[in-house]
């Protein structure tokens, strides 16, 4: 509940204030974005489930986020930056997509 | 297990080790992807749910993450909508940018035709009439900067049709022509050419002495006027355009000219040097 009001505060800070991204981490946002939101699934799940843990949702929310950003970006420097950005994302979204069937049959109960 | 011709087994098998799978799972090479399909979520909210840990303790963070999740969400959004409008920002910035480019190899250039007519005055000084080149070969070899009678010729690509685009070979072929016919300097769109001088097709572009050219392609040539341009039109270079003009729609012209001024190539340099 907490995390819903965070983000709809966010979302509303960042229409008013449009802040402006650190021009380096531009290249990086998309896939910190889709490992935020694997987080946010898996906090969702945990909820729904009556697991959660608010210092787990931290540190794996952050962890997630900058080791996202920094596995691209060490494949960067090594000429895959691409084909690992790929790879993140396919581990991510099988855990997207699994923790939303889950959150579904829970809340669904189908 | 009582075969008397082989050596006696034994009745007991090895015992596994505990804890150990007695069975391998036949995915087992599969194993990474299904530790992705299994492990979903952090098994840390199950380990800390279990301790009796966890629940509310500290509200803040939780929203303050949010927060972030939220404002990374709607500037990843924003950024995207306006991603139009940065290319057109990138494109003329790189526009700039090559401009300036330009201009620093064009000052460059500048700087170096300069030290040349120094080294060339510093040795007219210096040796007097031993000067290593005598005129005539100075115009030739394309190192001066020269003026005469001559004619200059234009030439444009078909813009109808992709296939009477003007290529580096035919610009070789004109400039082969004209020397050729006579011709004593030859210029393309201000580049002059000498012996080290190349005429080359990169990308889209023809370069002359590595810099890259734009339609229309106007070449002069110092030499007679009248003979430059009856040679030209009846060698090589003029049935190369006419051929052109014919099956491509390529336009060209000759014009007669009684003064044209051509620069030196800026391209030449000493590359190799002795004691004579």
């Amino acid at each position: 509940m907490l995390a819903i009001i965070g983000l709809i505060l966010g979302v509303a800070l960042a229409l008013v204030f449009r802040p402006e991204m650190p021009f380096w981490l531009q290249p990086y946002l998309p896939i910190m974005i889709v490992a935020a939101m694997d987080a946010l699934v898996g906090a969702a799940r945990a909820s729904l489930e009556r697991t959660f843990s608010d210092r787990v949702f931290g540190v794996s929310f952050i962890s997630n986020v900058a080791i996202a950003a920094v596995i691209v970006w060490l494949g960067d420097l090594i000429g895959v930056g691409s084909q690992l950005s790929t790879a993140v994302l396919v581990v991510l979204g099988i855990r997207i997509f699994t923790n939303a069937a889950v959150i579904r049959r829970l809340v669904l109960h189908a | 297990m009582g075969d008397a011709t082989g050596p006696h087994l034994p009745d007991a098998t090895i015992a596994p080790e505990p804890g150990a799978r007695t069975e391998r799972a036949p995915d087992a090479s599969m194993e990474l992807l299904n530790s992705i399909q299994r492990e979903t979520i952090d098994p840390e909210y199950a380990a800390v749910a279990s301790e009796g840990l966890g629940r509310s303790r500290a509200p803040v963070l939780v929203i303050v993450i949010g927060l972030l999740a939220g404002l990374m969400f709607t500037t990843s959004g924003l950024r995207a909508g306006v991603g139009a409008k940065d290319a057109a920002g990138a494109r003329t910035e790189l526009i700039t940018q090559i401009g300036q480019a330009e201009q620093r190899v064009q000052d460059s250039r500048t700087r170096a035709t300069q030290l040349n007519a120094e080294i060339e005055q510093i040795e007219r000084e210096r040796l007097g009439d031993a000067h290593l080149l005598s005129e005539p070969d100075l115009i030739w070899s394309g190192q001066v900067s020269v003026i005469g009678p001559g004619i200059v010729l234009t030439i444009n690509d078909n813009p109808k049709d992709a296939n009477g685009t003007i290529v580096d070979q035919d610009l070789r072929q004109v400039a082969n022509g004209l020397w050729l016919a006579g011709a004593e300097a030859i210029s393309i769109n201000g580049h002059r050419l000498s012996a080290r001088t190349a005429i080359r097709q990169a990308g889209a572009a023809i370069t002359v002495d590595y810099r890259s050219l734009t339609t229309p392609y106007r070449i002069e040539a110092i030499g007679d006027p009248g003979a430059l341009e009856s040679g030209f039109t009846a060698n090589s270079g003029g049935a190369w355009l006419n051929y052109l003009r014919r099956n491509y729609g390529v336009s060209w012209a000759i014009e007669r000219r009684k003064e044209v001024q051509l620069g030196p190539d800026a391209g030449l340099a000493v590359g190799h040097a002795g004691v004579a």
